[in-house]
């Protein structure tokens, strides 16, 4: 069937305004500092084959890993078991979700009695119960350890809530009220999409409306294959890693080889065998930044569908790898550490081949979550500082990174919670959230910078859960930059600075207890950097020192500016051949 | 009484909208001079003063009210044209503005950039001081600091100071003296507080709003000076008074302590405009579009008043003022018509004024939305403007299909037809994000229809929307200017007071109330508002308890007592549940601002007033020409009508044109309009 233009332009914009509304509906109703300010939720359509359709300006982290959870979780659950007014809930990596804080919500969209979308909302809310409260629990060495597992369930049968069951997920979390404004807040959205693609359908017919979502699907698949196609053709070889600070199995190589050949990519990957510490990545997880990794250098433009992502084809090696993990692996940590160590292989691979699209990688994500019984009204509250002092994000060729952006596949941009919020919202005073200096990798580009976090605690008994990664290993560099850190070498390092003076060193992966008064300070890293530092023009080193975003010493050792300190005044001769030395050194070090 | 004058000053044209003692309306439309504003307004005011029969100076002492919308707020920020802004803040705190809540607008862009910050970090510089979520001083302000501070602004030739500290909106005492402390030291330095721009909870949103209005500040004010100076030296005594973003007027003291305010100057007046044509007929809820050559604005009003947003990103830079809630897209008859990748789509780039569409032969050869209206016949295919301004219909045709046609395998009318739906399906979902998104359904209000291209999308656009009656101006080119002359005085206040509400202090929310309210009502008498004229509205901004954001609900206008709170928590519910589809009643809620409005009414024009004048003694059935529409196959030949010829009350049944002077009514098939007395077209379905 013939689709006529205007009649596939229409279907094609009211699926993403469909999309940004259901954003905008689960923004003002949900409650997870993490899900709302964090915008770590994202949201999507699918087809009545279970195919992506249309995908927001959501989390990375979930969009490629979200069609795993419908086809291998709901739709082998539900079989020939769906009805209109159905939703189902799901967040087992088991069978196709990420990790469990990762709560997805499923809608059924149907038409005269026939399935024809699934709208889909997954968020990542604050507590997911298990022994360690925040979602996140370094010690564990299973997944049972890590919070309530959920398989495909309906929360809704035929337009009715099942509040038995809405109850026992409730009763088995921390903070209930919030949980299930999250999940309020979820049901609201997929009700949106309903109603929005009903009157699509109603307008312009079945048929009208399957023959267009296949002609868009085919528009994907063509624009990815010119995309694919400016890529050159060959075989290249990218690594991440992980440094597991805190945990006894040490550091991790996770290993890309990326063939590119006429308009179709080939990933393969290489990982040790999984692990008893949450950084094993189940497949939908370890796909999604696979696939971010890919979709990097390309073209914003290219469609987020299943007919462009076709033409990826991965090859996760064997199960039971760190990459490719099978039950009962603990996996909390993999949707921040292990994803980004596959995107940044794939990513490492390309950016020689790519280099107008070249990127370094983010500062790995680490943070704590600080809970604990509220002494203004008694309730148990929990916060995860995700929300705050995040790491800086990697340059791209033409780009600084961004301050503070974190994560490459959170989209670069995990949002952090206003200070004053966070104040009226927790028992805790800030007194510092600030950037960095010297934190980020320089380069032609420089990476942005990381930050400086300082909170005190008001009560006693506070509990303190360490996670992340990247306190040992730099972030990815490009092209030439190169990691460079002042402060303790380190990248990120947080402390405990109790009343009595003591100051403690955190490991990235511990849990630690506070009490009233005790402060903890977070110092999160820069992100790497792209090209030769000493490419960068001079004017915008001296921009950056005089904005204290790095020293008269770095410009000096590492962007070859020399610099008088008091007047910032560039000494010419001297920077010549300073910035002809290091070039050497540089270019030998490549 | 004597004559009032609405003034618009955009990037292209400036207008003028002139009401006189009778109440009837004149117009005149001139070029815009952006590097001397003064010389359009010279030019607009001489062309009034000829159809008045005046001269400019005589037009000017009978003129007692001057009512002026501008953007010079607005380009200056889009520019990054403003001042070199010093920002004194908390100490640990010096990066809000740089780390903006690491809010990425693109996020699946991994090459896109951060915008510059307004204020370099050298220039933000930390004082020692601290007040507690509870208002309580913490640290004592290091006034050692701020002095030290201020001597690297003047050294650093720093024009404007923003001053924000933590929790300034529940003790301004440091913040007062640290301003008092640069009004003494650095006397020729503007200031500017946050807790005078906007007190509110949200460290970020008050600093980075303080930091734009200190960014556009020193502008708006000579700006305001040079308009002054020009004015006076006419010889005009009159008031004059300026269109804020909330929509509402102000005199000039009232907006330079927080110039953030003027940033939708201009815009702000669509609906104003669309309120007052619709109340003339009874109609409080609408939704009022503007589509001009580039762009497209729309915004909702409810119960006779304009939706009005708290958070809003102006280029990319967060401004948390009230300003009228106007969706803005690259929607206007110069928007191009292009393929991407085998879809068509059209805009939001715009061939503007230059090149223009490719029938202005001006150079253009990209086909945009006036080029297919030209194929279609819906606009004159040999002049526009009343025959002052030529065309090439053929120039039209040939872009179209060399762009558009050719690509689709389409013929060149199907192109025409799917590049004028696609641009109506884009302002429709404009509207519905606006509408539908936000719990409005647009079946319940009327759209009131202005922008020189508005008039011939209107129709598609209410039928795709469900909208059944349409309300055309006959001055729809002006509309903003039109509407700065029917805007009434406004002030927004707000104060943040965060508590559970059944803990809440009954009396502390009574006093803040009370207190805002005199604030307004000093405001508005200074600005020469009597007191029977005042209306206040009280507000509240409630959330449930740790939901992230409030919804607001309005508040009883005397005193509360604990009486009312259930009464508040159920308008609450209520609210939640139609804007969100959701609520929850078993529970509470908690109290997050306190708001006050006030207006001062002006004395009302006239709706009389609405029309040009007319003699009716020529036919207005000028002739007929092929039009093509969705409804029949082929092009139809299709009267068309001299709007300037139409007396009043005739019935027009489409299919079929009218041409004003500035602006093409079509009515479409199905359609059916009259031209009521006042200047209004109302086109409804036909029976």
């Amino acid at each position: 069937m013939q689709v006529d233009p205007l009649t596939l332009a229409v279907v094609s914009s009211t699926l993403e305004s469909t999309i940004r509304e259901m954003t905008i509906t689960l923004r003002r109703v949900a409650r997870s500092p993490i899900f709302v300010i964090g915008h770590d939720f994202s949201d999507c359509l699918f087809d009545w084959n279970g195919r992506l359709i249309a995908m927001g300006q959501d989390q990375p982290v979930h969009l490629g890993a979200m069609s795993f959870g419908l086809r291998q979780g709901v739709l082998r659950q539900f079989a020939g078991d769906t009805y209109p007014g159905d939703i189902m809930y799901h967040n087992d990596p088991g069978t196709g979700a990420s990790h469990l804080p990762d709560l997805t919500v499923y809608k059924p969209i149907f038409y005269q009695d026939q399935l024809l979308f699934w709208a889909v909302s997954r968020g990542h809310v604050n507590e997911i119960g298990g022994p360690v409260p925040g979602g996140y629990n370094p010690t564990a060495e299973d997944i049972f350890a890590e919070g309530l597992r959920i398989s495909p369930i309906k929360i809704y049968e035929r337009g009715k809530p099942r509040r038995d069951v809405i109850e026992l997920i409730g009763t088995n979390v921390r903070t209930k009220r919030e949980f299930l404004g999250d999940m309020g807040g979820q049901i609201a959205a997929v009700g949106v999409a309903e109603r929005r693609l009903q009157s699509l359908v109603e307008r312009y017919g079945v048929d009208v409306v399957k023959a267009s979502i296949e002609e868009l699907l085919e528009r994907g698949r063509r624009v990815m294959r010119e995309e694919l196609a400016k890529i050159p053709a060959g075989t290249y070889h990218g690594t991440g890693l992980i440094d597991n600070d805190g945990f006894a199995c040490g550091q991790i190589e996770i290993r890309a080889t990326v063939t590119v050949d006429e308009g179709r990519i080939h990933v393969s990957l290489e990982a040790p065998s999984q692990v008893p510490h949450p950084i094993n990545s189940y497949e939908p997880n370890t796909m999604a930044g696979l696939l971010y990794g890919v979709l990097s250098p390309l073209s914003p433009a290219v469609p987020r569908n299943e007919g462009a992502f076709s033409l990826v084809q991965a090859d996760l090696g064997p199960k039971g790898t760190v990459v490719n993990a099978v039950e009962p692996a603990a996996c909390g940590n993999s949707t921040g550490i292990t994803i980004e160590a596959v995107c940044d292989a794939v990513t490492d691979a390309l950016n020689p081949v790519i280099p107008h699209r070249a990127f370094g990688g983010a500062s790995t994500w680490a943070t704590y979550s600080l809970s604990g019984i509220d002494p203004r009204n008694g309730e148990f509250y929990n916060y995860t500082t995700h929300l705050a002092g995040m790491g800086g994000g990697g340059a791209g060729t033409g780009v600084d990174g961004w301050h503070c952006g974190a994560n490459v596949t959170m989209g670069g941009a995990a949002m952090t919670g206003d200070i004053e919020l966070v104040e009226y919202r927790v028992p805790f005073t800030i007194w510092q959230y600030e950037l960095r200096e010297d934190s980020a990798c320089p380069g032609r580009w420089r990476g942005g910078l990381g930050s400086v976090y300082e909170v005190e605690v008001h009560h006693d008994d506070a509990f303190i859960a360490n996670t992340g990664d990247g306190s040992l290993n730099p972030p990815l560099c490009a092209l030439g930059s190169r990691p460079y850190y002042r402060v303790d070498r380190k990248k990120h390092s947080r402390f405990l600075l109790r009343t009595n003076g003591e100051k403690l060193y955190m490991p990235t992966n511990s849990v630690f207890r506070a009490g009233k008064g005790d402060r903890i300070i977070a110092y999160q890293g820069g992100g790497g950097g792209v090209g030769l530092a000493v490419d960068r023009p001079v004017e915008r080193v001296i921009g950056d020192v005089r904005n204290g975003m790095i020293s008269v010493e770095a410009a000096r050792e590492e962007y070859g500016v020399v610099l008088d300190p008091e007047t910032l005044e560039v000494d010419q001769m001297a920077t010549e051949q300073q910035r002809a030395s290091l070039r050497v050194r540089l270019l030998a070090a490549r | 009484m004597g004559y009032r004058i609405g003034i618009d000053i955009g990037g292209t044209f400036t207008d003028l909208v002139l009401a006189d003692q009778e109440g009837r309306i004149h117009l005149a439309k001139t070029p815009s001079t952006p590097k001397n504003p003064p010389i359009a307004m010279k030019a607009g005011l001489d062309e009034l003063a000829r159809t008045v029969g005046l001269n400019r100076t005589e037009l000017l002492a009978q003129t007692d009210l001057i009512l002026h919308g501008t953007t010079v707020g607005l380009n200056t920020l889009l520019q990054l044209k403003g001042a070199k802004v010093g920002l004194l803040c908390t100490k640990g705190f010096r990066d809000s503005i740089e780390i903006r809540l690491a809010y990425k607008e693109e996020r699946l862009d991994r090459a896109y950039a951060p915008p510059p910050p307004l204020v370099p970090r050298y220039l933000r510089l930390p004082v020692e001081e601290r007040v507690d979520k509870d208002g309580r001083i913490m640290i004592p302000l290091c006034e050692d600091d701020v002095r030290r501070h201020i001597e690297v602004f003047r050294r650093e030739g720093v024009q404007a100071v923003a001053i924000c500290f933590l929790w300034s909106f529940l003790n301004p005492e440091h913040e007062r003296r640290a301003g008092r402390l640069v009004e003494e030291l650095f006397p020729e330095a503007y200031v500017y507080l946050s807790v005078d721009v906007w007190p509110q909870i949200r460290e970020y949103d008050r600093t980075s709003t303080t930091v734009v209005s200190a960014y556009i500040g020193p502008a708006i004010d000579a700006y305001i000076k040079q308009i002054d100076t020009f004015l006076s030296a006419q010889g005009y005594e009159g008031a004059l008074r300026y269109v804020q973003s909330n929509g509402g007027i102000a005199a000039a003291e009232a907006v330079l302590k927080r110039p953030a305010v003027l940033l939708k100057s201009g815009p702000a007046s669509g609906p104003t405009a669309g309120l007052f044509f619709a109340q003339h007929f009874g109609i409080q809820d609408i939704v009022t579009v503007d589509m001009g050559g580039t762009s497209f604005d729309t915004c909702l009003v409810r119960r006779g008043l304009p939706d009005v947003a708290q958070f809003t990103d102006v280029a990319r830079y967060r401004v948390s003022v009230p300003m009228v809630n106007i969706n803005t897209i690259g929607a206007g008859g110069g928007s191009i018509a292009w393929i991407d990748a085998g879809l068509l789509r059209v805009g939001p780039h715009s061939a503007e004024a230059d090149p223009g569409p490719a029938c202005y032969l001006r150079g253009g050869t990209e086909p945009t939305v006036t080029d297919a209206n030209v194929v279609l016949g819906y606009l004159n295919p040999e002049a526009l403007l009343g025959g002052r301004f030529p065309i090439d219909a053929e120039a039209a045709r040939r872009a179209v299909e060399e762009r558009v046609a050719r690509s689709l395998g389409i013929t060149v009318s199907h192109a025409a037809l799917s590049i004028f739906n696609l641009v109506n399906r884009n302002m429709a979902l404009a509207i519905q994000e606006i509408s539908l998104e936000r719990g409005h359904d647009p079946r319940d209000y009327s759209l009131v229809v202005g922008g020189g291209s508005g008039p011939i999308h209107a129709w598609r656009l209410a039928q795709s929307l469900g909208i059944h009656k349409v309300l055309i101006p006959k001055l729809a080119s002006t509309f903003c200017a039109f509407g700065a002359l029917a805007a009434n005085l406004r002030h927004d206040y707000g104060v943040g007071y965060t508590v559970r509400i059944e803990q809440s202090d009954i009396e502390r929310m009574n006093t803040a109330y009370e207190q805002m309210e005199t604030m307004g009502r000093h405001e508005l008498a200074r600005e020469g508002a009597h007191e029977d004229q005042v209306v206040v509205q009280r507000k509240m901004e409630l959330r449930y308890i740790q939901q992230i954001y409030e919804v607001p609900i309005l508040v009883p206008n005397h005193r509360i007592s604990p009486a009312d709170i259930p009464t508040l928590i159920v308008r609450f519910h209520d609210e939640h549940e139609r804007l969100y589809t959701y609520s929850d009643r078993s529970e509470s809620c908690e109290v997050i601002s306190l708001g006050v409005t006030v207006i001062g009414k002006l004395s009302p024009l006239s709706l009389a007033a609405g029309s040009p004048t007319q003699d009716g003694t020529e036919p207005a059935l000028i002739g007929t020409r092929p039009v093509l529409f969705e409804e029949f196959e082929f092009y139809q030949p299709t009267p068309v009508y001299d709007g300037g010829r139409l007396t009043g009350g005739e019935i027009i049944t489409g299919p079929a044109i009218i041409e004003e002077p500035t602006t093409t009514i079509v009515v479409f098939p199905g359609s059916v309009v009259t031209l009521d007395p006042v200047g209004v077209y109302i086109m409804e379905q036909a029976e």
